[in-house]
């Protein structure tokens, strides 16, 4: 489609776990490991929670330690992205972590070198019982996931308008999505509010959401292996068609 | 950002919406104020903002209440009209079945700017027409030609550019008009073929701009009546009001004629129309004839009116039965016109000279020429002999290419007034042209050689006295002649290519590197540039814009095109200009023919972006279009076409390692050129012939063949030598065909 401007690039997964795509230039695998971490770990929070039935606290402390053992176990580097979209991936890995660490009777060594990662939980809230309550773990990842994704194009997009000098499109794409209003606040409205014309008020929309659905696609792009896992992930993401197994 | 959790879900639905629900264009497109209502939707001041430039969109009004087909139609129609590229035409840029994006033209319409001189109208007008007529030779007819769909940029001189392109509906339906009457504005425009839902077609565009002509210069539409459909029926039987007799009336009867309610007795093409509008303007009688008694009489007969001679008939008669006479006396008015009008209908006459040649039409430039030197003549013979009328005589002596007259003219002009440096640039011009005549002919005993050389740059050496009288372009050919007349060859390159980056349709320019070139043995660049020369003589210049256009993708897609032989390219180039060819000659075979030239265009286009599938596709249907003229009459043109036809494909499916299909199809190509050998010997086809007999046998080698190989190599080569002889009148262009045989032959 038009507005998906990028043909699938070369950028596999693999590229972005090395930092090609995630860091500056100079970012070492690890970096860029962590930065990916940093942006997905609340979906494997989600999950460990949902799947040991852990403490909030021992579920970050399990989480922390799946980032590690991902990178220490040799796990991350026989990653094949032609096989398998990232998010499939992390199910995979997160299954064989907890076999693992099951099995070790203490917390995984973390090393000499290691570190602990600096995961930025402090807006994370602490998941409620019964928001785990009879779901199965992988579900709880997806959602957490596609919330995420949402969450940093949203993000981006924000960012992204005002360095460019649109924050006021911005303001009222947000006004019309994230509004409190059901349903939400018509064009007309939107226009008066804003004391602007109603073609102001379609065109911007019209521009905030393509834009917004190439940020989405941008965010997605980085944790799939080929153009065509790219569509049918951000099909899943958009809810346009039902995930065919991870 | 954390989300709340209502905003998940709708977020979603804003990004699925963005992808299916949306117009895509208005992605790009940003609107910005409303610029005006009419025919069809509502006009925005726009800004593309992925080139950053300002647009105009418009936008389908009540698009949704549209049929398939209808819409359908609208995106064709628009499709169409972005492919004109006419300095008077707002170009089109983008479309879908809800948007149309263009050129935004900064100036009032033609219906705001209130132009009250009748030159300039006619001049805006004509200007319109021969737009138009070049959209017609496309294929294109407008249908809504009105004051609001033409622009003025103001000027001076005021450019006229022509909106809306092909966006107005047929409507087969009056009582559908009259419901959404305020939707597609009065009607009064309209031409009778249309109020009476006939057929259209370029003549409904001469009607169209004889009904703005009118409304300009009357001040109001021809036809305005209490609602739409008594304003329907007048414009299909009733006549126009005359024209105020403020309005000169020689225009009025063009205008008149234009605006016949029967197409047959209108100009039968819009370039009748502005041909007689140019006759008008330069004081010459118009062809346009005053509506017979008989005539009159006969449609005030089928109206069934009471009376033979209303009031209507008689001022209209009273108005037309002097004009023979009148016409008669104004002639010898004109003809004591004092030097100064001269020069404008010089500068006039210069500037349509180089429109016409433009859009292909010689025997008109030749006239308008034939026309300005006898007004220069009789001047200089009934008035007073003045240096600077010999200069206007000697650059139109010139540009018919009489250069030994032009000489003349020159030399008197400087006999009797020394100091017109200008005149002395313009000799200089001509004098460094012949001198590269002599040389290509290489009859270099025949004059003084030097002596031209030095007489050339002597005047050439008034070049900074000049100043800006001589015009930028002309003073950069200056430049570049001299520099290569004193062997500065590269710096002479250089501002000669600065002429061709200025006016990419300057025949002596590069008919100059051309020479150029062969003095430094760059064959291929000299053949190029002289192949240029030689079809810009034949008033090829709209292809070549039309190409440079379509060439900056393919040239920038580079692929596979970029791995052949670029003389084949070249090639290519002379086919292209066969459409145009085509399009000065309306037929049945020759618009089958143009339009599978364009599907060939087309198809190269795709070739080179690698889509072989689309590609293979287009050529398909070229083949069948050229089959159809060819079918319609036989011309080797056709069949040459054709032959190009199946030797890209030769090339793309060899390119996709098919082989047997590329054989296959490089038959089929040597077929057609064989046919059109028998047809009729032309150098272009030989060329065509010999180049796609070298390539087989290139493939030949390589297939282990080389029996055949040599054979098809030596055809190849002889194809090529009987090209280079029939070139005899062109040394240069001979030379590089017979170089192309010696470079790829063994023989």
């Amino acid at each position: 489609m038009s507005h998906e401007p990028a043909p699938f690039p070369e950028t596999r997964w693999s590229l972005v776990l090395a930092g090609g795509e995630l860091g500056a230039r100079s970012t070492s695998p690890r970096d860029a490991w962590e930065q990916l971490a940093q942006r997905y770990w609340r979906p494997v929070y989600g999950y460990i929670r949902a799947r040991r039935r852990l403490s909030h606290e021992d579920t970050l402390d399990a989480t922390q330690d799946f980032f590690l053992w991902m990178l220490s176990s040799g796990f991350l580097a026989r990653a094949d992205p032609t096989r398998g979209r990232f998010r499939g991936f992390v199910k995979v890995a997160l299954e064989r972590f907890l076999i693992d660490r099951h099995r070790a009777t203490s917390r995984i060594d973390r090393g000499g070198d290691a570190r602990i990662l600096a995961l930025d939980h402090g807006d994370m809230p602490e998941l409620e019982a019964a928001a785990i309550e009879g779901r199965r773990p992988e579900d709880i990842l997806d959602d957490l996931w596609r919330r995420q994704l949402v969450e940093r194009a949203l993000d981006r997009l924000r960012q992204r308008s005002a360095e460019e000098g649109r924050a006021h499109q911005f303001a009222v794409f947000r006004a019309h999505t994230l509004g409190d209003e059901d349903p939400p606040p018509s064009y007309e409205s939107l226009a008066e509010r804003f004391g602007v014309s109603r073609v102001d008020v379609t065109n911007w929309l019209t521009r905030m959401r393509a834009r917004f659905r190439s940020e989405l696609r941008r965010e997605v792009l980085e944790t799939v292996g080929d153009a065509r896992e790219l569509d049918d992930e951000l099909r899943w993401l958009l809810g346009e068609a039902e995930e065919q197994g991870a | 950002m954390s989300l709340p959790d209502r905003a998940l879900p709708r977020l979603l639905a804003a990004a699925r919406a963005a992808a299916s629900d949306e117009a895509p264009l208005l992605q790009r497109y940003e609107l910005r104020q409303e610029l005006g209502r009419g025919g069809m939707g509502v006009v925005y001041a726009a800004f593309d903002t992925e080139l950053g430039r300002d647009v105009a969109v418009k936008l389908l009004a009540g698009a949704h209440g549209l049929s398939d087909a209808a819409r359908a139609r609208f995106v064709r129609e628009a499709r169409a009209a972005a492919r004109l590229n006419h300095p008077n035409i707002a170009a089109v840029y983008d479309a879908s079945d809800e948007a149309i994006v263009m050129q935004r033209v900064d100036g009032p319409t033609l219906e705001r700017a209130a132009i009250e001189d009748p030159r300039v109208l006619a001049s805006l007008v004509r200007d319109a027409a021969l737009a138009l007529h070049y959209a017609h030779a496309q294929g294109v007819v407008h249908r809504d030609v009105k004051p609001s769909n033409l622009m003025v940029e103001p000027g001076p001189p005021a450019r006229v550019i022509v909106t809306d392109f092909g966006l107005a509906q047929e409507t087969r339906d009056v009582a559908r008009l009259s419901t959404t009457g305020a939707l597609l504005g009065t009607p009064a425009f309209m031409a009778p073929e249309q109020a009476r839902s006939g057929p259209t077609d370029a003549r409904t565009d001469v009607y169209g701009l004889g009904v703005t002509l009118y409304a300009c210069l009357a001040g109001r539409p021809p036809f305005e009546r209490a609602d739409v459909v008594q304003t329907l029926r007048a414009v299909a039987e009733d006549e126009p009001t005359p024209l105020p007799r403020t309005v000169p009336r020689d225009l009025a009867i063009v205008v008149r004629k234009a605006m016949t309610k029967e197409p047959e007795r209108r100009y039968p093409s819009a370039l009748g129309l502005a041909s007689d509008l140019d006759r008008w303007l330069s004081g010459l009688p118009v062809e346009a004839r005053p509506p017979s008694l008989l005539y009159l009489a006969r449609r005030h007969l089928s109206r069934r009116r009471g009376v033979l001679l209303g009031a209507l008939a008689a001022s209209l008669l009273g108005a037309l039965v002097f004009v023979p006479a009148w016409r008669a006396s104004r002639q010898r008015a004109r003809l004591a016109e004092d030097a100064l009008a001269l020069s404008d209908v010089v500068a006039a006459t210069l500037q349509n000279v180089r429109t016409f040649r433009e859009t292909f039409n010689e025997p008109l430039a030749e006239e308008a020429l034939a026309r300005a030197i006898a007004r220069c003549e009789a001047f200089l013979a009934e008035r007073a002999e003045v240096g600077r009328v010999y200069d206007f005589l000697g650059r139109l002596r010139e540009q018919t290419g009489d250069v030994a007259g032009a000489r003349r003219a020159f030399d008197r002009a400087l006999q009797l007034d020394p100091g017109l440096a200008t005149v002395r640039v313009d000799r200089g011009v001509l004098l460094a042209l012949q001198y590269g005549d002599h040389i290509a002919r290489q009859d270099l005993d025949a004059a003084p050689l030097e002596d031209v050389r030095r007489a050339a740059l002597a005047d050439l050496a008034q070049l900074e006295d000049a100043g800006a009288g001589i015009g930028p372009t002309r003073a950069l050919f200056a430049r570049g002649l001299r520099a290569q007349l004193e062997g500065r060859n590269a710096e002479a390159e250089r501002w000669l290519l600065e002429v061709t980056e200025l006016d990419d349709v300057h025949h002596d320019a590069f008919l100059s590197l051309s020479r150029l070139y062969v003095a430094e043995g760059r064959d291929e660049e000299a053949m190029r540039a002289s192949v240029r020369a030689a079809d810009l003589l034949r008033g090829h210049a709209v292809t070549y814009r039309a190409r440079r256009d379509h060439n900056g993708p393919l040239a920038a897609g580079g692929g596979d095109l970029g791995a052949e032989p670029r003389a084949l390219a070249g090639l290519d180039e002379l086919v292209y200009d066969f459409g145009a060819a085509f399009r000065a000659r309306p037929t049945t075979a020759t618009s089958l023919a143009a339009r599978g030239l364009e599907r060939l265009r087309d198809a190269a286009f795709e070739a080179a972006r690698d889509e072989r599938g689309e590609a293979l596709r287009l050529l398909d249907i070229a083949v069948s279009e050229l089959d159809g003229a060819f079918g319609a009459e036989p011309r080797p043109e056709y069949a040459l076409c054709r032959g190009v036809c199946h030797a890209l494909r030769a090339r793309i499916l060899d390119a996709a390692a098919q082989h047997a299909g590329g054989r296959q199809a490089q038959r089929a190509a040597s077929d057609d050129y064989e046919r059109a050998a028998e047809l009729g010997e032309d150098p272009v086809l030989l060329v065509a012939r010999g180049l796609l007999d070298l390539r087989r046998a290139a493939s030949l080698v390589f297939a282990g063949e080389p029996t055949e190989a040599s054979s098809r190599q030596a055809a190849g080569a002889s194809s090529l030598r009987r090209a280079a002889a029939l070139l005899a009148d062109r040394p240069e262009l001979a030379r590089h065909v017979r170089a192309l045989s010696g470079a790829d032959a063994v023989d």
